[in-house]
């Protein structure tokens, strides 16, 4: 009898043993969700369980999901312009105790095969991110984000070199000299540049203080430090606000490439043109060269562009007299046009060619100061090789409803997109003068398809959608029962184009930026993109329960 | 996907239900005509009886598949059963009978209320060791046919997603009971309670928790899965029970 009750009562304690909790993670709620937009796929990072889901789409609007492990302590998802790669940079274990506890990384999700994360292990956490547009290099550097370790080097700069995969050479580490304090605040990569010994690209450091190069493709080299003022003669707390590139011309007669930078509160614009050194490896095989261009205010966007007297810098001066400046930079010489409004930004139509072949460019001009309701035309195809320019023959000036709110290129159909405080908005195609006005009701955000010839727009947190062929600005509505967070367009498996749009519960916040979505549960309709029918869409719920189930 | 609208779900369930209920049906129709061999029983209405069961059951579902309905890994069913005296010799005798366990566990799942429910239908084989008049253990071999439905409620979901399936389940058991009362060999009632435990581990097949909303037939939404994997209620269990006899 004892007997059988001890048998019991060890039985009752090995069965209560069992008695275990569950994986954490059903009991973790999604709190905020960074969104990778790849070509193929659209990546949901799920901060609290260090994961992405990956969802891709096939026919008839289906989803195939599939999770991959990201790192601890995810602070940021960015992904490429071309959305081919979506980088996540992570700051590991807060502590780490043991060998085996995670240490910063840049996690890499590529279009194609986004399940193959490459994970790059980083020697230190910081937290900004700067990407190669010609997808080589990825830059991590402290910048001006928060977070990170207690204490950091702010000119070190990780220099990941996505061509190859991770090692205990890759990514490298660099710091760069403090200029009296200065760190990095931008990095630029330069297009190929026609260098005395060879065609390469160079790393442009705008810091706080002063403006440096990097050779890439030589690490060894010292980096190349610009100044932007004379310290000796000048003790203003000058800053670079913005630089432009001139790639050059190759061929030993040549232009050479340069640099030009604008400051945030001095009237000149300080020109460096890259020469030969005639120093050996491991110095650089070019030297910067200065040269200043008086332009009477401080310039609020310069640009390297084509007339039909040659390459010119372009400078937009919007104070008291909104003025435009073409000064050639061989000899200083300088052609001024008077503005009727203060435009701060401009962009190129076509984009900036080294071999302009005398045809000028087209300059789209703009402000969002919340003052000009215009935007203007430049031609700089009309421009005399002495004396001012003529306005009137050259600038063509588009009046707007109301003050420019955001201007958006989309460089695939060389079309512009303006927003007006007035909430109408302007599909622009600057090659052929053509414009379309459209006008919305609601705060409208758009996103659009890589190739550029659609946009969808939708209210966050309302129940429109709409798809925008911008060739003519065609509107089709799209019925959608569901308050919108955010749309991605990616392309499907059977190579149709699928669209998402995603639903949360919970107040979208404006502050968490196009990249991320809140709440704590997530809904996905699937469209067909090529053509949105609510009836042949599908709906997904649930979804960031999805591939947690072993 | 396929939709199916709650009616045509519970006739989907109910179908292969049908089975188990002629199953037992004729199970108890012939427990009630066997004949026990009563001659050769050593303590008499003590050891040879009609004998119906009223217990809770906890069963440790260690399957991550459980992980979504419960918060732990119990799963606590509530059973009844009834069994017959069909051989005995000496202090040994045979007992099989039939039990049913419904029970059901509910949770959260990163914020969405999930539920699961098992219905499980068994056929007991059960022998037993009379140690004496009050007391006698037991082992039992128990196949079963087990139903679990799983419910899982998103705001964003068009319905509520469903899943339910039917699973083959076996338990190897063992335990003991002892007699509350009467104790008189010979009493004015042939009544008598019983108290009993039992542990052993239950098998069961897994099934899919590919869950799909719970829309009618004629709901021209299309809607997609969600797939939380498979689930086995396999696991180790404790019963206890009460009994009565005659």
């Amino acid at each position: 009898m004892r007997g059988g009750i001890r048998l019991f009562a060890m039985a009752g304690a090995v069965l209560l043993n069992a008695c275990g909790d569950r994986a954490a993670e059903w009991d973790s709620t999604p709190q905020l969700l960074y969104m990778g937009r790849l070509r193929d796929a659209v990546v949901l990072v799920d901060t609290t369980l260090h994961r992405g889901l990956i969802m891709k789409a096939g026919a008839e609007q289906r989803l195939d999901f599939t999770a991959v492990r990201l790192g601890k302590r995810i602070v940021s998802t960015t992904t490429s312009a071309d959305r081919e790669r979506a980088f996540v940079l992570s700051q590991g274990d807060e502590v780490r105790l043991r060998a085996n506890d995670e240490g910063p990384a840049l996690s890499v999700l590529e279009a194609g095969h986004a399940e193959q994360v490459k994970r790059y292990e980083l020697p230190d956490a910081l937290t900004s991110l700067a990407l190669d547009p010609a997808g080589r290099y990825a830059i991590v550097y402290a910048g001006d984000a928060t977070g990170g370790r207690f204490i950091k080097n702010p000119n070190e700069l990780i220099i990941v070199d996505l061509a190859a995969a991770p090692s205990d050479v890759n990514p490298t580490r660099r710091n760069l000299p403090s200029n009296i304090g200065g760190s990095p605040k931008r990095l630029t990569f330069t297009p190929p540049l026609h260098l005395p010994a060879g065609d390469r690209r160079l790393l442009v450091v705008e810091t706080d203080r002063d403006v440096m190069l990097l050779d890439l493709e030589h690490p060894d080299r010292p980096e190349v430090s610009l100044p932007v003022k004379d310290p000796r003669t000048d003790s203003r707390a000058l800053s670079p606000a913005g630089i432009t590139v001139d790639p050059g011309q190759s061929g030993s007669e040549g232009r050479h490439p340069a640099l030009a930078i604008r400051t945030n509160a001095d009237d000149n614009v300080i020109i460096y043109t890259l020469g030969p050194s005639n120093k050996e490896p491991p110095e650089n095989d070019f030297i910067a060269t200065p040269n200043a261009a008086v332009v009477g205010g401080v310039p609020s966007d310069i640009a390297f562009v084509n007339t039909n007297q040659g390459p010119r810098l372009a400078v937009l001066v919007p104070s008291s007299a909104p003025t435009g400046f073409l000064i050639n930079v061989d000899d200083n010489h300088t052609l001024t046009a008077k503005f009727t409004a203060g435009y701060q930004v401009m962009s190129l139509v076509a984009g900036f060619a080294s071999n302009g072949g005398g045809v000028g460019d087209q300059i789209m001009l703009w402000s969002t100061d919340g003052r000009t309701s215009s935007i203007a035309f430049w031609d700089l195809n009309k421009v005399p090789p002495v004396g001012n320019l003529d306005a009137l023959k050259s600038i063509e000036t588009l009046n707007l409803n109301g003050s420019v709110a955001s201007v958006m290129s989309i460089p695939e159909r060389n079309l512009k997109i303006v927003e007006t405080s007035t909430r109408a908005l302007y599909v622009l195609d600057p090659e052929q003068h053509l414009t379309n006005a459209l006008s919305t009701t609601g705060n409208v955000t758009l996103r659009y398809s890589r190739e550029g010839d659609r946009a969808w727009a939708f209210e966050p947190s309302q129940k429109g959608l709409a798809q925008i062929a911008l060739a003519g600005a065609h509107i089709v509505s799209v019925d959608v029962d569901r308050p919108v967070a955010d749309v991605v367009e990616i392309e499907r498996s059977d190579g149709g184009r699928a669209l998402l749009a995603l639903h949360t519960v919970g107040t979208p916040s404006p502050s968490e930026g196009a990249s991320s979505l809140p709440g704590t549960s997530i809904g996905v309709t699937v469209f067909d993109a090529l053509a949105p029918d609510a009836a042949e869409s599908r709906r997904y719920a649930a979804v960031m329960l999805e591939r947690l189930a072993p | 996907m396929r939709l199916r609208s709650r009616s045509s779900l519970e006739r989907a369930v109910r179908r292969p239900f049908l089975s188990p209920v002629l199953f037992a049906a004729a199970l108890g129709a012939s427990l009630s005509v066997a004949l026990p061999a009563q001659a050769e029983a050593l303590y008499g209405s003590r050891e040879s009886f009609w004998q119906g069961q009223v217990g809770m059951r906890s069963t440790f579902v260690t399957d991550p598949g459980f992980d979504p309905f419960a918060t732990d890994n119990v799963l606590t069913t509530f059973t009844l059963g009834v069994s017959r005296t069909i051989f005995d010799y000496e202090a040994f005798s045979f007992a099989p009978g039939l039990f049913w366990d419904y029970g059901a566990r509910s949770a959260t799942a990163r914020g969405d209320a999930a539920s699961l429910s098992s219905h499980r239908l068994a056929l007991a084989l059960e022998g037993r060791y009379h140690f004496a008049p009050w007391a006698y253990g037991l082992v039992r071999l128990t196949p079963s046919a087990i139903q679990q439905s799983a419910v899982l409620k998103d705001p964003l979901a068009a319905a509520n997603f469903v899943a339910s399936a039917w699973n083959f389940g076996f338990d190897a058991s063992a335990g003991a009971a002892f007699l509350l009362g009467p104790h008189a060999d010979s009493s004015t009632s042939p009544v008598r309670w019983w108290l009993a435990a039992e542990g052993g581990y239950g098998y069961a097949s897994s099934a899919s928790l590919l869950m799909h909303p719970d829309l009618p037939p004629d709901d021209p939404r299309r809607t997609g899965d969600l797939n939380l994997g498979r689930l086995a209620l396999a696991g180790g269990f404790f019963r206890l029970y009460g009994s009565v006899t005659f």
